[in-house]
């Protein structure tokens, strides 16, 4: 065990630690083949270097501002069906210090529950207005925020023998975001507040920490103002995510 | 202290399938990170540049990164052996002289303004992929240290069925620096740390003179690839 106290210290003062096992899924879900034949089963102690504590670097320059808006294909088109959303927050280290210049990607499912992708064999409709995916890079505060349609839930076939009725997904939209440094890398999926689905969901339900859980789920933000610049009234969703490790780093000239 | 650890219990052996623990631990952070969730089947495609995978700078009219080019191709199989489609591969390394392109590295190694070090693909239907890069320059393990960590490329695998990403790190064959590595150190089984070594393939495709490695990963079983504890 000495060896993994070692590991431990280095990542201490590279500043960051090991996930906290309780707020973190299992791998292996009943019901969800792919977990089942992909599931790892070989660890080994990780030495953290500056493999770790350095990664890619993002900036705004690396998206358009017409990313941040899924419910229509580009500026001018005509919108998506669904209630018009926004999702909105800011990304943080482990200090709770913003993490600027962070690279967000989202890719949800439209209001009926279909996805732009070829691997969806569900027979729901599509809808050709709805983009189904965003990019964004958090500002100097780590804000985001994206325009969408609330996603809606879907039927899973069910991989469990004896059991044919299959599973629902709740509505949630995909995230991933590249840190500060590649071990601050996360890949997460954003709920909904109050849908009935979420409490039998078998992916969100996996994690054994019941708060680790609650804050999966972004919280509905009464409107203050009648509407938004555009004219129209999306209802407001904010959401924070938190990613390991400390943002210390100063900028340099690029 | 010998007297303390006296009468501390011996530990007891990890039971092979342990209840979940309930909730986190009370040392925990004001910030916990956020949990991870499955990457799911639906990854758009549109995400991965065409020119994501070619790090190196081979293709047609892009600017060449200094170094030795190197052309690194795969399998990513399931635990059944089959292959697994859709798995998606970020890969992060130095430059070929040894230098991270992020301001955490205070290194003096020169960096090179042609390689950012980031590379991402994802397998085709036959669990292939294949990336294009330059070799790494091994690094300090700090400022002041005589550790040296070998030339190496860090991967992280997402995929649908993936709870969490998996992290693990190639190294290059016949490399003096293997042999004290922090890391292959940290890794007891000779086995093990043979599979995190890329093998030369004389028969994958590559540009002439360019010379070509094979990363095979298998997700699970006995002979899974090693990964890392995140």
């Amino acid at each position: 065990m000495a060896k993994r106290k070692s590991t431990t210290r280095v990542a201490k003062r590279h500043g960051f630690q090991p996930y906290d096992e309780r707020t973190q899924p299992l791998r292996s879900i009943k019901g969800y083949a792919n977990t089942l034949r992909r599931a790892p089963t070989r660890f080994y102690p990780r030495v953290v270097s500056l493999a770790d504590t350095t990664g890619p670097r993002f900036s705004a320059a690396d998206v358009l501002a017409e990313e941040a808006d899924l419910s229509r294909q580009a500026p001018g088109k005509p919108r998506a069906l669904g209630q018009l959303i926004t999702i909105s927050g800011r990304v943080l280290d482990d200090a709770g210090k913003p993490v600027p210049d962070c690279l967000i990607e989202i890719w949800h499912a439209n209001a009926s529950g279909k996805y732009i992708h070829h691997n969806d064999p569900s027979p729901v409709p599509e809808d050709a207005n709805f983009r189904g995916r965003g990019r964004v890079v958090t500002d100097a505060e780590g804000r985001y925020s994206f325009r969408t349609v609330k996603p809606g839930g879907y039927a899973v076939p069910d991989n469990r023998p004896g059991d044919t009725i299959g599973w629902w997904r709740p509505p949630h939209i995909h995230v991933s975001l590249f840190g500060a440094h590649f071990a601050a890398r996360l890949v997460s999926q954003i709920f909904f507040p109050g849908d009935p689905l979420n409490e039998a969901d078998l992916i969100l339900g996996r994690i054994p920490d019941k708060r680790a859980r609650e804050r999966l789920i972004a919280r509905y933000v009464p409107r203050t103002t009648s509407n938004s610049a555009e004219g129209d009234a999306p209802l407001l969703f904010a959401h924070d995510m938190v990613l390991r490790g400390r943002f210390e780093t100063p900028f340099e000239a690029r | 202290m010998a007297t303390t650890s006296a009468r501390r219990p011996a530990r007891r052996k990890a039971p092979a399938k342990r209840a979940a623990p309930k909730r986190a631990a009370k040392t925990a952070t004001a910030f916990p990170p956020t949990a991870h969730q499955t990457v799911g089947p639906f990854f758009p495609a549109q995400f991965i540049r065409p020119t994501d995978n070619d790090l190196a700078g081979l293709g047609d009219g892009r600017p060449r990164a200094q170094g030795t080019p190197c052309v690194i191709v795969g399998t990513v199989r399931d635990i059944n052996d089959n292959p697994a489609v859709n798995i998606i591969l970020e890969i992060w390394q130095a430059n070929a002289a040894g230098r991270f392109n992020h301001p955490n590295d205070k290194g003096s190694a020169p960096l090179d303004p042609h390689f950012t070090g980031w590379g991402r693909t994802w397998t085709d239907r036959d669990g292939g992929y294949r990336f294009t890069t330059v070799k790494p320059g091994g690094y300090q393990a700090g400022p002041r240290s005589n550790r040296w960590f070998a030339p190496r490329i860090a991967m992280t695998i997402v995929g649908s069925g993936l709870m969490r990403p998996l992290v693990t790190c190639l190294y290059f064959p016949d490399e003096p620096l293997n042999d004290d590595d922090p890391q292959l150190a940290a890794i007891r089984d000779p086995d093990a740390r043979r599979q995190l070594i890329l093998v030369p393939d004389h028969h994958a495709a590559a540009p002439a003179g360019v010379p070509a490695y094979r990363f095979d990963i298998r997700l699970g079983g006995k002979l899974a690839t090693p990964f890392l504890v995140d």
